[in-house]
């Protein structure tokens, strides 16, 4: 061979792409010639004899194509050339192997000819009419009535947060989570929701594929029949109004006074209640009256344990007042302050804070009071701080704004800096804020029908994420004016005009074009595609208004709005309903090592079998997802990561300390800390005992289970459905024992049979690398038969390893395929449906937008989301 | 003119037949005086992944079926039952078989036809013969579904043999609660929500591309489907007494427990005729999960199972679990021919399918598939004995015969090639 320095070929193919784009652009005929000097001659070579005129495996018959023009109408067919060329598939191993000079030249001409192919298709496919999966849904509705509470309980969301630790906006997930697991824990379901109010059965995943699946989403009798009774329960449950934080603006006869609801709630977690060790309430007030009773600024109950902030007299003390409960009692302290200063019309800023050691009061920034108390909080309530009043009793007159909360106790500096206005302070710190949204308008001297008529209007345009045309705005009027004429009750009526809007397929089908005619109404389209994308429920007020101005589309404004989204905390919907998919983690809560083998995997006594490690296991890849998530990491961390989540019982497991008798541990609520790792043989998502229990049997390792797991998932290449007839492997403890081999040993006859050979090339050393790793997620270096493992191979057909690490640096210096694959999953995701092929383009588009930032996963979210793939208008 | 009309609106014609409103099933002949033919109940029973064959096919020239051990169950209702040997559905090559086996089971679909989805799907039997006896009965038809699967990971096609359509599955029951609701309350029709709802949707539909046409189209089958259960069920149990059931409660149930409550579910069903149509899924295809056998005291993949079966071991085990799904049919059987009924037994007036869509759970052959059908439709199949037929008779000639018998008028079913011969007395 002639060229064979690097340099050489590197020259040689420069050459060769600026000639052939020269001869393209002047001599079509010329380079139709190209065809039958570039690439038939390797075709002839290497390709014909299995996919030619004597045999066409895999339904591949390339001789049918005689020019570029012909190939370029099959651009599958390219893709798939690529991809076998690429990773080294095609020649299989034991055929003749064209030069990697051939081999480049190949894929260079193919991608030209996939680029010309789609230069003539259709550019992408419209997004169909599909209903709400049962995720969505109860997002979508929780967000429409902005609840307090869940709709309902769903295991769909496996991890259940106990204590705030998903702060998007804060770019950092803190040392400890808190968390549960609903779908393999205990008592995960008991949760603030709507009562009585059932949810539809959960939907099924795609195969290969996610559970937002438009073909897979229809609509039957069945399932309309709980969606009528949804629309129904979910308006009449008996604990709706008060969960209903837009009651006032929807509801509410506006005759009537209105409902006192407070003003809104902080969602607190577990970092303010037991045994943390420190609170910080701050807020703006305006009283408009200063009374001798108790005003609450914020409150939770918990029997005496109560935490508070209000102002009020006590004991002949008129003051701001805080509460708590530290250690084994509760510890109330007042600071005096003049009625007529906090009365005087004008904002004040008050806080209480509590370090472990003293409870310090704040006025305007000033100190105004301190009390010594040590210890620790204590408070079993899970119940949100309720702002304004408690169980709508010792309401607060006048205005609240800017409410925080801290889970520590903020120093005399902080509290200054607050009071001066400053808006990221502690921000670390912070479990929850509340803002005042707008300001209550009054709808006075106006007829109730004119005020239910607005109310409507703006009703639908968030139910149906694009204002009402007239005709449907008529309808659900005439509907309202119908029903207030029989019944005189406003809140009946209104509650029967918005059962209607939820059963409507306006509001529980997405993706409808927003009609033609309507102003704007692409940018209503890619609203709510971006927030079934990113927060798997309906646009928000913001996108909408965005949206209602045409500035959606603007790319300034769709990135700062998207940027946005990334940093609210309705992206926990993304990471709850992408990352368990993605990863297929629900295979985890039905694997079962054999119970008496295996006893040490079920942690509870022997009736409890559903006690298992897994529970734990589970929560460990999907925090490590999180991780890299909020801290925009590459996406190569979910293969190999410095760091990971672990609780103290799964510590414990991956060391072999793991107690081997029946243990009594807090199954509500783990604490997972941050682990920072050295070992490379652990972290990410892969090597994680979640996805080496699951994909084993009862009783050994899969390593084609697992094969097949990292080629779907790591590499989005799901390996072709087996052969009908598969042999049996005979390759249980037993056999293998007696016959004294390896599984390894034993799989490799099984697929020296050619009509095997060809997927198991594929995927069995991607099993193999992991085979250090027994059933039950541990390291071994040795087979229980004392046969070493070998755990070596070659990743396509270019990186050879040793070891699982030699694996993960192999794995890492594909990293664009890799990053494409996982471009794939989440376009795919975000779109609903299967790719098809034109939208590779759009995935390399996304993947080289973030390649130079090392494909951070915040980054490739973002590039997915901004995409023309997204955004540009369908074609139907 | 009117009552016609009104009568019309409610319970829909089909094929543009108007047929015998429900309530007068039983009248008689204005001319014979004698008593009609009582309706026929038509339930299909899926077994996923095939049986051990040698415990299920007697071999050449034995008719005594019923000494086999997967079939003895079913002895007690043996003189009722057909066993049937030969039948076969084409196996579309290249994609996923056990997918394709469950999914494409009821409709037999041509696999040369133009595919709307990964596996060649159509409208199944039990919505066909639907459309047909539907007016008869206040629920339009039954999807049971015996998965209790917490895990949820495996496909649709797995999980589902009724589909109204390609894509377009019949979402099943699963709670034996919803069963009981779905049968015995009468539920709320709320006219005035569901008339905006219509209003609204015929609306929406204006802007609609065609696909999407089609995709609202399920939506408001479903709206109209569900206002007319309604309004037929209240009707119906102004006249009728419920059944003396207690609801099934939230106690844990054992898979035969569970199982066996789906099936008198389905027996009460059929008894007050609320319904004529059911399938009723012993259990999904494929799943790879374990599965706990209280019964049969092991916790086992079925599936695996069926690979390993020529260990005898697990031949042994997978037998069990065969004839656990067979006793469990015979028990429906015996419930149903208990029940007298004019001249015979509910059994008698019915047609029940159990079959598989694999004939073999090892090699995932679509021959040979195991195959029986209990009950004589009024005495016109001949049951008690073997029906062979000839080696790859299209599955599909069965269900032309069954939707015949079921009155539907159909004269090919997907790739049928004729009424199954033999089958009728």
């Amino acid at each position: 061979m002639k060229y064979n320095s690097p340099a050489a070929i590197s020259f040689m193919l420069f050459a060769f792409i600026a000639c052939s784009s020269s001869v393209m652009a002047q001599e079509p005929s010329a380079y139709a010639n190209d065809f039958d000097k570039s690439i038939v001659p390797i075709l002839k070579e290497y390709c014909y004899d299995c996919h030619g005129i004597k045999k066409s495996k895999g339904k591949v018959k390339l001789t049918d194509y005689q020019s570029w023009a012909d190939l370029e109408k099959n651009p599958e067919l390219i893709e798939k050339m690529i991809e076998a060329l690429n990773k080294n598939e095609m020649p299989p191993e034991e055929e003749n192997q064209p030069s990697a000079y051939q081999r480049k030249v190949m894929l260079i001409e193919l991608e030209n000819a996939f680029k010309n192919a789609m230069a003539h298709s259709t550019p992408a496919a419209p997004l169909s009419l599909r209903r709400m999966n049962r995720f969505e849904y109860g997002n979508a509705v929780r967000d429409l009535f902005d609840l307090k509470s869940w709709v309902y309980s769903i295991n769909d969301r496996i991890i259940r947060d106990h204590n705030n630790y998903f702060r998007p906006e804060t770019g950092k997930m803190p040392k400890v989570a808190r968390v549960g697991n609903r779908i393999m824990g205990l008592q995960q379901m008991l949760e603030n929701r709507l009562l009585g109010v059932m949810a539809f059965p959960k939907d099924p995943p795609a195969e290969n594929g996610f559970n937002n699946r438009g073909d897979h989403l229809s609509m039957t009798p069945t399932l309309m029949e709980a969606f009528l009774e949804l629309s129904r329960s979910v308006v009449n449950a008996e604990n709706f109004d008060k969960n209903c934080q837009i009651w006032n603006d929807l509801f509410q006869d506006p005759s009537q006074k209105p409902l006192i609801q407070g003003f809104g709630f902080i969602n607190a977690d577990k970092s303010v209640a037991t045994h943390s060790t420190g609170l910080t309430i701050s807020a703006w007030i305006r009283p408009t009256k200063v009374t001798k009773n108790w005003q609450t600024i914020v409150r939770r109950e918990d029997s005496w344990r109560r935490q508070l902030l209000a102002i009020g007299d006590t004991d002949g003390t008129w003051g701001i007042w805080m509460g708590a409960g530290i250690e084994g009692q509760y510890v109330e302290f007042g600071a005096p302050v003049k009625p007529s200063y906090l009365g005087d019309g004008k904002w004040h800023h008050v806080a209480g804070t509590f370090d472990g050691k003293e409870m310090n009061l704040y006025l305007d920034g000033k100190q105004v009071g301190s009390k010594a108390v040590v210890g620790k909080l204590y408070t079993q309530s899970m119940e949100p701080m309720e702002i304004g009043s408690y169980h709508q009793k010792e309401v607060f007159h006048g205005d609240l704004n800017d409410v925080r909360l801290f889970r520590s106790g903020l120093s005399k500096p902080q509290i200054e800096e607050i009071a001066k206005g400053k808006q990221d302070v502690a921000k670390e710190e912070m479990v929850g804020s509340w803002k005042r949204k707008n300001d209550v308008k009054p709808e006075l001297n106006q007829p109730i029908e004119v005020i239910a008529h607005k109310r409507i209007r703006e009703f639908l345009l968030r139910a149906f994420r694009s204002p009402a045309d007239a005709k449907t705005l008529n309808l659900y009027t005439e509907y309202f004016d119908k029903q207030y004429k029989e019944s005189g009750d406003f809140t009946k009526s209104m509650k029967d005009v918005v059962s209607g809007v939820l059963a409507s397929p306006r509001f529980i089908m997405v993706h409808n074009k927003a009609s033609d005619d309507l102003p704007n109404h692409a940018s209503y389209n890619l609203a709510t595609r971006l927030s079934f994308f990113l927060w798997s429920s309906i646009p928000d007020d913001e996108l909408l208004a965005l949206a209602g101005e045409g500035k959606l589309q603007d790319p300034q404004v769709l990135e700062a709005q998207v940027d946005r989204m990334l940093n609210d905390r309705r992206i926990k919907n993304f990471c709850d309903s992408f990352a368990p998919q993605w990863l297929r983690i629900n295979n985890l809560v039905s694997a079962s090592p054999d119970f008496k083998t295996h006893r040490n995997y079920y942690f509870g006594g022997d009736d409890k079998i559903s006690y298992k490690r897994g529970m734990h296991m589970m929560l460990e890849p999907l925090l490590n997802f999180e991780t890299v998530f909020i801290e925009n990491r590459p996406i190569m961390e979910l293969v190999d990561s410095d760091f990971t989540y672990r609780s103290h019982l799964l510590e414990e497991w991956y060391q072999g300390r793991a107690a081997t008798y029946a243990i009594n541990v807090n199954l509500r609520d783990i604490e997972f800390t941050r682990t920072p790792l050295k070992d490379r043989r652990f972290g990410g998502v892969i090597t994680t005992g979640a996805v080496m229990v699951m994909t084993s049997g009862p009783f050994r390792s899969l390593p084609i289970t697992r094969g097949s797991w990292v080629s779907s998932v790591i590499f989005n290449d799901p390996p072709e459905p087996p052969p009908d007839n598969i042999p049996d492997l005979n390759a249980d403890d037993a056999t293998l024992e007696k016959e004294g081999l390896t599984v390894r040993q034993k799989l490799n006859r099984h697929s020296e049979d050619s009509q095997c050979s060809g997927c198991h090339q594929k995927i069995d050393p991607l099993g193999f690398a992991l085979e250090n790793y027994d059933l039950l997620g541990r390291w071994r270096d040795t087979y229980r038969t004392g046969l070493k493992v070998d755990a070596s191979g070659v990743l396509f057909g270019k990186h050879p390893f040793k070891d699982v690490v030699g694996f993960k640096d192999a794995v890492l210096a594909e990293k664009d395929v890799f990053a494409k694959a996982f471009t794939k999953h989440l376009l795919s995701y975000g779109l609903g449906r299967e790719l098809i092929v034109s939208e590779r383009v759009a995935v390399d588009e996304i993947v080289k937008a973030s390649e130079s930032n090392n494909y951070k996963l915040r980054d490739l979210i973002k590039h997915t989301a901004v995409h023309l793939v997204f955004s540009q208008k369908m074609k139907q | 003119m009117n009552q016609i009309d009104r009568r019309k609106f409610l319970f829909g014609t089909a094929g543009g037949v108007m047929a015998l409103p429900w309530l007068e099933m039983y009248a008689e002949d204005a001319l014979t005086k004698k008593l009609k033919d009582p309706s026929l109940r038509f339930a299909s029973f899926y077994s996923p992944m095939g049986f051990v064959r040698d415990h299920f096919f007697p071999e050449k020239g034995n008719q005594n079926f019923l000494e086999m051990p997967t079939l003895r169950p079913l002895k007690k209702v043996g003189k009722k039952v057909t066993l049937i040997t030969g039948l076969s559905r084409v196996n579309v090559r290249g994609v996923d078989v056990h997918n394709q086996c469950s999914s494409c089971y009821l409709s037999s679909a041509n696999p040369n036809g133009e595919l709307k989805s990964p596996y060649p799907m159509d409208r199944t039997l039990d919505h066909l013969i639907a459309d047909k006896v539907s007016h008869r009965t206040p629920i339009r038809s039954l999807e049971l579904n015996c998965n209790t699967f917490k895990d949820l990971k495996e496909s649709i096609y797995l999980d589902n043999i009724s589909w109204y359509g390609p894509e377009h599955v019949a979402t099943t029951i699963k709670d034996p609660r919803q069963v009981y609701k779905r049968l015995f309350k009468t539920g709320k029709s709320d006219k005035d929500i569901t008339d905006l709802i219509l209003q609204d949707a015929s609306n929406f539909e204006k802007n609609l591309s065609s696909h999407d046409k089609d995709k609202l189209d399920e939506y408001f089958t479903s709206v109209r489907e569900i206002e007319k259960q309604i309004e037929k069920l209240s009707k119906y149990y102004a006249t009728h007494e419920r059944p003396d059931m207690k609801e099934p409660d939230e106690e844990p149930m054992t898979r035969g427990e569970y199982i066996r409550m789906m099936g008198k579910l389905l027996v009460l069903a059929f008894q007050g005729d609320l319904t004529h149509v059911a399938t009723f899924m012993l259990a999904p295809e494929r799943w790879g999960t374990p599965q706990r056998f209280h019964e049969l005291n092991f916790t086992k993949s079925h599936h695996g199972l069926t690979h390993s079966q020529d260990r005898q071991d697990v031949k042994k085990a997978l037998s069990q679990v065969d004839r656990f799904y067979v006793e469990l049919f015979a028990e429906v059987l015996e419930q149903l021919d208990s029940i007298k009924e004019g001249e015979g037994t509910l059994l008698d007036h019915s047609m029940i399918t159990l079959g598989s869509g694999l004939g073999d759970g090892k090699d995932h052959t679509m021959d040979e598939l195991p195959i029986i059908v209990a009950g004589s439709a009024n005495g016109r199949i001949k049951t008690g004995h073997i029906l062979n037929c000839p080696e790859k008779t299209p599955l599909a000639n069965l269900w032309l015969s069954q939707a015949q018998l079921m009155g539907t008028g159909m004269e090919r079913f997907a790739d049928s090639t004729g009424p199954l011969k033999g089958l009728l007395s």
